[in-house]
C-alpha cells in the first residue's frame, strides 16, 4: 500500500468516535470531590434507555452478581465508576457498529464472562471492573470496522483467510498498526483507567503492562480461553499464544482449565438480556 | 427429536433446537439454550412466530459420532498456531475432554 494511502487509513481510524455527551457531563461531575454518587445517579437515570441498558448489563450472568441491581444509583456503589463508564462506552460503541461484525459482539460478552470467572477464582476483589476490561479489550477492532473503508477492511479480512494469519498480523501488514494501538487512543481519548486501558493495549503482550499487569493476564487468558471455547470470533479462527509471563503471573494449574470452562458456559447460551 | 412450535406455544424450560439470530445476524441464544420468560418476551417483541424445540433424544449413536469428530476437528483447527505450547496443549484436552462427556458447547447433551 501507497503511503499516502496509509496515512489516509490512519486519519481515519484515528478520527475516534464522538463521546456520548451523558459520559462527558458524568465526567465533568466526578472530578469535582463534592459530587455524591448519588448525583451521578441522577444524571445517568435522565437518560431511560441509557439506564435500562445499564441495569440489564450488570444483572447480567456475564457478571454473575449474588444480587439483583435494582436502581442505577445501586449500580454505581456496588459497581463502581469505572464499571459503569465501561458500560457506557461499551453500549455506545457497539451501538455505533450495529453489528456489522457479525461474532465480535459475542466474542467480548464472552471475553467478559471468561474475565470475570477466572478473576473470581483468583480471588480479586474487582471482579466486576475484570469483566468490563475484558468486554473492552477488542474495542479497537471494532473502531476499525466501523471507520476503514470497506476495501481496506475486506483486505484485512482477506489476508487473513489467504495467509492463514492472524487478524493482528494481517492489521500490521495492511494499515501498519493493530487494533491494540487503536485501544490505547480510545483509552486516552476516553480517559480510562490503567486498569481498563491497560488491558486494552496489552493484551496480547501482557508483560508490557506497568499498572495493571493482573487485569492484564486476566484479559490476556480470556481471550485466549474463549477462542478456544470457539464462540464469536475475533476476526481469525485461531486460538493466540499464551504468555508465559502472564501464566506465571496467574499462578492457575492446568488443571483449572475444566472448572473455568464449566463455569463460563451457562453464561453462554443466552444473549438475549443484552438486546 | 425436533419439534418446530408456534412461538405462543412455547414455555419456560423447553429446550431450545436452533440457534436464534435477530435479522442483522446478532446472535440471541445458542442451540441447546433453556427458554426464560425473558427470552420469550424478547422472541415475541422481535417478531419471532415459530421455534424448534427439542423433545426427546434426537441424534442416533452413527450421527453423535460424525458431529464429535466435527467438532473434534474444529477445535484441532483453533490450535493450529500455538500447538507447540504445552500449557495450551492442556486446554484443547480440556475442551476434548469436555466435548466427550457432552458438556461442551450447543447441542444436546
Amino acid at each position: 500500500m501507497d503511503p499516502a494511502q496509509l496515512k489516509r487509513n490512519i486519519q481515519r481510524v484515528r478520527n475516534l468516535p464522538t463521546l456520548p455527551p451523558i459520559v462527558a457531563k458524568i465526567e465533568k461531575l466526578v472530578e469535582s470531590p463534592t459530587t455524591s454518587s448519588a448525583e451521578v445517579a441522577r444524571v445517568i437515570a435522565q437518560d431511560q434507555v441509557l439506564s435500562a441498558k445499564m441495569l440489564r448489563m450488570a444483572n447480567s450472568p456475564f457478571f454473575g452478581m449474588s444480587r439483583k441491581i435494582s436502581s442505577v444509583t445501586q449500580a454505581l456503589v456496588i459497581l463502581g465508576f469505572n464499571v459503569i463508564k465501561g458500560l457506557v462506552l461499551t453500549t455506545s460503541v457497539f451501538e455505533m457498529m450495529q453489528h456489522s461484525v457479525v461474532g465480535l459482539w459475542e466474542h467480548s460478552l464472552g471475553s467478559a464472562a471468561a474475565a470475570r470467572v477466572i478473576a473470581a477464582r483468583l480471588g480479586q476483589a474487582e471482579v466486576e471492573e475484570i469483566s468490563v476490561a475484558g468486554l473492552l479489550h477488542d474495542l479497537g477492532k471494532v473502531v476499525l470496522t466501523v471507520q476503514l473503508e470497506p476495501e481496506v477492511r475486506d483486505a484485512i479480512f482477506g489476508l487473513v483467510d489467504e495467509k492463514k494469519i492472524s487478524f493482528r498480523e494481517a492489521e500490521q501488514e495492511v494499515l501498519g498498526l493493530t487494533h491494540t494501538q487503536i485501544g490505547l487512543w480510545l483509552a486516552e481519548h476516553w480517559k480510562l483507567p490503567e486498569t481498563l486501558s491497560e488491558p486494552m493495549t496489552y493484551h496480547h503482550h501482557p508483560e508490557r503492562a506497568r499498572q495493571a499487569p493482573l487485569q492484564t493476564a486476566v484479559v490476556h487468558l480470556a481471550d485466549i480461553i474463549i477462542r478456544a471455547r470457539g464462540f464469536g470470533s475475533g476476526g481469525d479462527p485461531y486460538v493466540p499464544p499464551l504468555s508465559e509471563a502472564a501464566w506465571k503471573l496467574l499462578g492457575l494449574s492446568t488443571n483449572d482449565f475444566d472448572a473455568i470452562l464449566e463455569e463460563i458456559e451457562p453464561g453462554l447460551l443466552n444473549l438475549a438480556d443484552w438486546v | 427429536m425436533i419439534e418446530k412450535i408456534p412461538l405462543d406455544e412455547a414455555r419456560p424450560g423447553m429446550i431450545l433446537a436452533q440457534q436464534l439470530q435477530r435479522d442483522d445476524g446478532l446472535l440471541l441464544c445458542q442451540k441447546g439454550a433453556e427458554l426464560t420468560e425473558n427470552l420469550l418476551r424478547v422472541l415475541t417483541r422481535l417478531g419471532f412466530e415459530t421455534i424448534q424445540i427439542e423433545v426427546g433424544q434426537t441424534e442416533t449413536p452413527a450421527e453423535q459420532a460424525a458431529r464429535l469428530a466435527r467438532d473434534e476437528a474444529e477445535i484441532e483447527a483453533r490450535f493450529v498456531r500455538v500447538a507447540s505450547d504445552p500449557i495450551l496443549a492442556e486446554l484443547k484436552r480440556a475442551l476434548i475432554q469436555r466435548l466427550r462427556r457432552g458438556v461442551h458447547g450447543p447441542g444436546p447433551a
